[in-house]
């Protein structure tokens, strides 16, 4: 970056541009050693993933006639229902935890921020109705798993988009 | 891909925000995107993910601040940020000494003036985004803003 004479310029100019440049030069010197800090230290405190079963098209976990059985981790459950849960602008996440017991998902409980105005009552059983779709496409149709397993709670009301408010 | 494509970032505005020690900003970013990864599930996805990430920067850095005494500024902290990438010398150390002078006059700041000021100028955040990332309005920011510039523009004069 070339820097123009000082008598023609604003000093507090100059230096934010030079600032700027800076940041954008790429990430600042010592920063490779923090990341390689952090990426160790993630390995240490990461919670093992939780496996859950998934069920075929008749509802039965074993998916041939030799007993084969497929899972998909909690994480993988988590991050599509809370990309499903910020399709709307009526609603967004707050928190999601979902209930496992013998590597079958037995329920699932959400808070949610509602959009100010908007009928919670209607509100809960649509987004009930997007949470069960989504875990019937990614785990397949359990029987034993229903919309009463579904428990969600608004904690908060924010005028505007909840998503971005 | 949280570590790569915004800590880089974080890491930043953590050296800038804290200003004496490139041990705080480690420290702090270190904490800040442990603490991110943890608290993954509990992201709202009110506030994009990075304004979220540059208040859990914020937030630890604050905590540090209440907890240490000052400490004196690392004169070498900005020239060991800044790259010897000139073509002409001298056009390097005048801007290593310009950005010195930056962070001086950025240490000599009020805590929130000076997050603002780098959130706005150099991460290029919008007044929504930086009120989300210091957990306050957008008047306040404005305030901030203003008030930090004028200063920074007075002290700035001093090094021509």
């Amino acid at each position: 970056m070339a820097l123009e004479p000082l008598e023609h310029e604003n000093a507090l100019d100059l230096a934010t541009a030079a600032a700027r440049q800076e940041a954008a030069d790429g990430a600042p010197e010592g920063w490779s050693e923090v990341a390689a800090s952090v990426r160790g230290r993630l390995r240490s405190v990461l919670d093992p993933a939780v496996p859950i079963l998934v069920h075929d098209a008749r509802g039965r976990v074993d998916q041939d006639g030799e007993g084969s059985r497929t899972w998909v981790t909690d994480r993988v459950v988590k991050a599509a229902l809370r990309r499903a849960l910020q399709a709307s602008p009526t609603h967004a996440p707050s928190a999601l935890r979902l209930v496992v017991e013998d590597d079958r998902l037995r329920g699932v409980e959400l808070d949610l921020v509602a959009a100010y105005g908007v009928e919670l009552r209607p509100l809960a059983a649509v987004v009930r109705g997007v949470v069960l779709d989504e875990l019937r496409e990614l785990l397949g149709p359990d029987p034993a798993f229903g919309a009463a397993d579904v428990a969600i709670a608004f904690v908060d009301v924010v005028p505007g988009d909840p998503r971005v408010v | 891909m949280l570590v790569d494509r915004h800590g880089p970032g974080m890491y930043r505005y953590a050296l800038r925000l804290v200003g004496g020690s490139d041990a705080d900003a480690k420290e702090v970013t270190q904490e800040a995107l442990i603490s991110a990864w943890k608290g993954l599930d509990t992201f709202a996805g009110r506030s994009t993910l990075r304004t979220w990430l540059f208040r859990l920067v914020h937030r630890r850095a604050v905590d540090l601040n209440r907890h240490r005494r000052p400490t004196p500024i690392d004169d070498d902290l900005l020239s060991a940020m800044s790259r010897p990438t000139e073509d002409n010398p001298l056009r390097h150390v005048e801007r290593v000494e310009l950005l010195r002078a930056l962070q001086d006059a950025l240490d000599e700041l009020p805590w929130h003036q000076r997050a603002a000021w780098l959130l706005r100028e150099i991460e290029g955040m919008s007044y929504d985004e930086i009120a989300g990332a210091l957990d306050t309005t957008v008047g306040a920011v404005r305030g901030h803003l203003h008030r930090g510039r004028r200063t920074l523009a007075e002290r700035m004069e001093r090094w021509r």
